[in-house]
C-alpha cells in the first residue's frame, strides 16, 4: 500500500505527513525501493536487470551495491559475470541468488524508503546477516521496513510490529514484545530461545 | 535505458530458441522451453521406416486406403475427361468430317459409349449418346464418391490407432526415464514432444499422406491422358512447367524464410508479454512503465514489418501461379486451334486438354507444400523417437534381494557424486545411521544437503563409495523395494487431482480411512482438513492449488506418516509452515520419526536441534558433525549459522 499498489479502502498511509493518494506515482514510486516476496528478474544481462534500479549507474556503483547485497561474489564467479545472460525471470540462478539481485537492484535505486517483503527467505543466516549490516552502514538515512518470518531478521529492528489474522497484536523493541507478547514469544522461542 | 531492437531480438529470440541447446545448471536449472516445431530430419529414410513400424497390423486396411485413393484420384481423372466423347459427337453432328481427325483414345472412348447407348436406348442417337455418357459419368462420380469416402474412414482409423501407440510408448517410457533426464530438459520441452511434434505425425499421416499420393496419381494420369491427346500440345504445357516450378518455389522459399522470421518475431512478443505481466509488481515499483511500452513498441514494430512481409509472400503465391496457369491455357488454346484447323486435334480434345493444362501445375504445387509438412512430421517424430532411445533407469541387477523387513541401518562410506560429469557436488561422505536415529544436514544453499538424499532412494546413482541399507548394497536392492522403504517428504510437494482422502493415501495404497485419518492427526493435517468444505472428500485440483503452501507439506507429512517406511527423509519438510505451528506439530513429527532412520533437511535450525547428530554440509563436504550442544561448543559454522553472527569475510 505503500507505494500504492494498491489503495486503502479506509484511513491514510502518509509518507513525510503526505497522504499517498496526494503524490505523483512516479514521484512516490522513485523514493521507495522494495523488495518482494515474488520477485522478478527479466531477460537480460545481471548489469541490465541491476540498473532498473538507476540507468545512469556507472559500473562502479551496481558492483558495491551488489557487494552490499552480498551478490558480487557469486556474479564475479560467473564466466560472463555481470553480463551473464539471465533467462526469463530469472531462471537460470538459484532463489538464493535472485533474491540477493532483487535486493541489489533496489539498492541501486538509493531509496528514502525501502521495503524487504520476506525477501530474504532462500538466503542463509549468515549471509543475512551480512546484508543487514550493509543496510545498515550503506543506508543509514533510509527507512527500511522488513517484513519476515525469521525473528533473527527483525530482531534489531527499532520497531516491530507483530500481526495476526490482519490486526496489529503488538508494537515495540524486541525486548519490549518479549515481555508483553506471548504471541511474538511463542515465535521467538520456537526459532532460538526454547531451551537455552 | 530501453534496449535497441536487435538487443531485444537477440534476446528474447535466444530465450525461446537456445534453451535445449543450453546445459543443465544444476539439478534444478532449466526454465520453461519452447520446443521447436519446425526443423529438418537428420536421417528422414530411418524414421520413416521406424514410423512405418508403427502400422504393423494396419496392413490390410493400408492397402485398402491405398486402392481407394488410387480408385478416386482415376474417377476424377475419367469424369473429366468424359467431356471429350461427348463435344466430338456434337461436332461430328454438325460436322461430319471432324471424326476422322480424333485421337485414337477419343475414337475408342467415343465407340464405347456409342455401343452403351445402342445396348440401353436400342438406337444410337446424338441425344441417346449424350445421355449415355452422362450415366456413365454418374457412375464413375459415384464410385470416386465412395472410395473417398472409405478411404478416409479408413485413414483414419489408421492414423489414430499410429498416434495411440506412439503417445503411449512415449508415456510409458517417461515413466521409466530417470530423474537426470528431467534435470535437463524443462517440462515445456518434454510437454511439447506430446503435443507438438505428435500432432505434426498424425497431421502428416492424415493429409500429407493422401495428398502426396493423391498428387502423384493425378499427375501421371494427366500426363497420360494429355499425351493420349495431342503430344504437340503436352510437350508446350511441359515447356511451361519449369517456369512455374521455378517461380513457385522462389516465392514459397521467401514467404517460408518470412514465416520463420515472423515465427520468431511473435515468439519475442510473446516472452515479453509474459515477462512483464508476470513482474508487473516489480516494473510499477521501479517506474519502469514507459520503458517497457518502448521496448515493447520495438518488438511489435519488428512483428508488424515481418508479419506483413511474411503474410504478402504468403498471399502471393496463389494469385501468380494462377494467373501463368491463364497463360500456359491460353497458348495451349492457340496453338491447339491452330492443330484443330490442320485435322490434328478434335474439339473434344482440345477442351480436356485446355482443362489439364490449367490443372497441370497443381499437384505439383500440391506434392511440394505437403513436402514441408512432411519434413516438419519427420523431424519431430525424430525428437520422439529420440525421447524413446533415451537409456532408462537402469534395469535392477542380477540377483538384487527383496529386502522385506528392512530395519533402516544406513552408511554412506566415502561418497562421491556430481549431477554433470567433472563437477562433484559431494565429495567423500561418509556418515552412518542406525535405526530410529535421527541424523540432520544443514549448510548454505547449494551445500549439498538435497543430493545426499537424492541418492539413497537412488535418483540418481553415485560415482564413487558405496551406500548400504542393513549392510546390503542399495544397487543390488531392488528398487521397487527401495523406493517403498523410503517415505520422502519433499521441499516441493505434488499432490494430485483427486480427493484429500485419495492423496494422503498415496502414501501407502492399501491403507483404510481410519488409518488415513489417523496419519493427518498425527501430521496435525486433521483440523484443517476438517475445516476444508467437505472433508476428506474435498477434491484437489491442479496440484492443490486450493491449499496454502503450508497445508500442502501437512498433507505431504501425513502421506509419509501413512507409510510405514522405515526410513523417512524430510527435505525442508516444514519450511513452509510458520515457526508456531511448527512448534505445535511437534509433537506429531516427534511421533512420525519415532522408530525410523530419519534424515532432516531443513534452513531453520530449530527444525534440527533435537537431532542424533548434525552434519554441516559445506561445498559438498562435511565440514563439522556432532549433537546440537557440541557443535555449538565447537564455536565453528554451525554455531555462525545458529547465531547469525558469522562475520564479513
Amino acid at each position: 500500500m505503500i507505494p500504492r499498489l494498491y489503495d486503502c479502502d479506509g484511513g491514510q498511509v502518509l509518507v513525510d505527513g503526505v497522504d499517498v493518494k496526494d503524490y505523483s506515482l512516479v514521484n512516490l514510486r522513485d523514493g521507495i525501493g522494495m523488495v518482494l516476496q515474488k520477485n522478478t528478474l527479466f531477460s537480460g544481462t545481471i548489469a541490465e536487470n541491476l540498473r532498473w534500479g538507476d540507468e545512469q549507474a556507472d559500473d562502479e556503483t551496481v558492483r558495491r551495491m551488489a557487494e552490499y547485497a552480498q551478490a558480487d561474489k557469486f556474479v564475479s564467479s560467473f564466466k560472463d559475470g555481470y553480463e551473464t545472460m539471465l533467462d526469463q525471470g530469472g531462471n537460470n540462478v538459484s532463489g538464493g541468488q535472485k533474491q540477493r539481485l532483487c535486493i541489489a537492484r533496489a539498492l541501486l535505486k538509493q531509496p528514502k524508503i525501502l521495503i524487504l517483503d520476506d525477501s530474504t527467505s532462500a538466503v542463509d543466516t549468515a549471509t543475512e546477516a551480512m546484508i543487514r549490516r550493509a543496510f545498515r552502514e550503506e543506508l543509514p538515512g533510509s527507512t527500511k521496513i522488513i517484513i519476515a518470518q525469521r525473528i533473527t531478521s527483525v530482531m534489531e529492528s527499532d520497531m516491530i510490529v507483530v500481526m495476526n489474522d490482519g490486526r496489529i497484536t503488538g508494537i515495540g523493541t524486541h525486548e519490549q514484545l518479549l515481555e508483553s507478547n506471548v504471541e511474538y514469544r511463542e515465535i521467538y522461542e520456537s526459532q532460538i530461545g526454547g531451551n537455552s | 535505458m530501453p534496449r535497441n531492437i536487435d538487443q531485444l531480438r537477440a534476446q528474447y529470440n535466444s530465450s525461446a530458441s537456445d534453451k535445449r541447446n543450453r546445459g543443465p545448471s544444476g539439478p534444478r536449472g532449466g526454465g520453461p522451453g519452447v520446443g521447436g516445431a519446425s526443423g529438418k530430419p537428420k536421417d528422414a529414410g530411418k524414421t520413416l521406416s521406424r514410423l512405418v513400424s508403427y502400422a504393423k497390423g494396419y496392413t490390410g486396411r493400408i492397402i485398402a486406403v491405398l486402392v481407394c485413393m488410387v480408385l478416386s484420384t482415376v474417377t476424377s481423372l475419367i469424369g473429366g475427361y468424359m467431356l471429350a466423347p461427348v463435344i466430338n459427337r456434337l461436332t461430328a453432328a454438325v460436322a461430319p468430317e471432324t471424326a476422322e481427325k480424333l485421337s485414337l483414345l477419343e475414337q475408342k472412348v467415343g465407340a464405347y459409349v456409342g455401343v452403351l447407348s445402342n445396348g440401353i436406348f436400342g438406337e444410337d442417337s446424338v441425344l441417346n449418346y449424350i445421355s449415355s455418357a452422362m450415366i456413365i459419368l454418374g457412375a464413375v462420380y459415384l464410385v470416386g464418391v465412395a472410395t473417398t469416402y472409405v478411404q478416409s474412414r479408413l485413414m483414419l482409423s489408421v492414423s489414430q490407432g499410429i498416434i495411440e501407440r506412439i503417445r503411449n510408448d512415449l508415456f510409458e517410457k517417461l515413466q521409466r526415464l530417470p530423474v537426470r533426464y528431467f534435470d535437463g530438459h524443462p517440462t515445456g520441452e518434454i510437454m511439447s514432444r506430446f503435443t507438438n511434434d505428435i500432432d505434426n505425425i498424425d497431421v502428416m499421416i492424415n493429409n500429407s499422406l493422401t495428398s502426396l499420393i493423391s498428387g502423384a496419381v493425378t499427375l501421371i494420369g494427366t500426363l497420360v491422358f494429355m499425351l493420349t491427346t495431342s503430344w504437340i500440345l503436352t510437350l508446350i504445357v511441359i515447356a511451361f512447367f519449369p517456369i512455374f516450378a521455378f517461380g513457385g518455389a522462389k516465392i514459397a522459399g521467401l514467404s517460408r524464410k518470412y514465416y520463420v522470421s515472423q515465427q520468431a518475431a511473435l515468439g519475442a512478443v510473446n516472452g515479453y508479454m509474459e515477462e512483464t505481466v508476470t513482474g508487473q509488481k516489480v516494473i510499477k515499483v521501479f517506474n519502469h512503465e514507459d520503458e517497457c511500452v518502448e521496448e515493447f513498441g520495438l518488438l511489435n514494430d519488428d512483428m508488424r514489418d515481418k508479419q506483413f512481409k511474411a503474410q504478402f509472400w504468403g498471399g502471393v503465391v496463389g494469385p501468380i501461379m494462377g494467373n501463368t496457369s491463364q497463360i500456359t491455357l491460353a497458348v495451349t488454346i492457340g496453338v491447339g486451334g491452330i492443330l484443330m484447323l490442320n485435322g490434328l486435334l478434335g474439339a473434344g480434345g482440345l477442351t480436356v486438354f485446355s482443362q489439364y493444362a490449367r490443372q497441370f501445375s497443381m499437384p505439383i504445387n500440391q506434392i511440394s507444400q505437403q513436402m514441408a509438412t512432411v519434413f516438419a512430421a519427420l523431424a519431430g517424430a525424430e525428437r520422439v523417437f529420440e525421447v524413446m532411445d533415451t537409456d532408462p533407469e537402469t534395469a535392477d541387477r542380477e540377483g538384487a534381494v527383496d529386502l522385506a523387513d528392512m530395519k533402516g541401518y544406513v552408511v554412506l562410506d566415502n561418497v562421491t557424486f556430481g549431477y554433470v560429469p567433472g563437477k562433484t557436488v559431494l565429495k567423500h561422505i561418509s556418515l552412518y545411521a542406525k535405526p530410529g536415529q535421527k541424523i540432520a544436514f544443514v549448510g548454505s544453499t547449494g551445500a549439498g544437503k538435497t543430493t545426499v538424499t537424492n541418492l539413497l532412494n537412488r535418483f540418481y546413482d553415485i560415482e564413487e563409495g558405496s551406500i548400504t541399507i542393513d549392510g546390503v548394497d542399495i544397487r543390488d536392492i531392488k528398487r521397487e523395494q527401495l523406493r517403498k522403504n523410503i517415505a520422502m517428504v519433499l521441499q516441493d510437494t505434488h499432490l494430485f487431482t483427486g480427493t484429500v482422502m485419495e492423496n494422503i493415501r498415496y502414501g501407502r495404497l492399501d491403507a483404510t480411512d481410519d488409518e488415513v485419518i489417523e496419519a493427518a492427526k498425527t501430521a496435525s493435517a486433521h483440523s484443517f482438513i476438517m475445516r476444508l468444505s467437505d472433508g476428506y472428500n474435498t477434491m484437489l485440483e491442479g496440484d492443490g492449488a486450493n491449499l496454502s503452501q503450508g497445508q500442502r507439506q501437512l498433507l505431504n507429512i501425513a502421506r509419509a506418516a501413512l507409510s510405514k517406511a522405515p526410513i523417512l527423509v524430510l527435505d525442508e519438510a516444514t519450511s513452509s509452515v510458520d515457526t508456531r505451528t511448527e512448534r505445535h506439530i511437534e509433537h506429531g513429527m516427534d511421533r512420525l520419526m519415532k522408530n525410523r532412520t530419519t534424515f532432516v533437511i531443513a534452513h531453520r535450525l530449530s527444525t534440527v536441534r533435537n537431532s542424533n547428530a548434525i552434519m554441516v554440509l559445506e561445498a559438498g563436504e562435511i565440514i563439522e558433525r556432532g549433537s546440537h550442544e557440541e557443535l555449538l561448543e565447537m564455536k565453528g559454522r554451525y554455531y555462525e549459522l545458529y547465531t547469525g553472527k558469522k562475520e564479513l569475510d
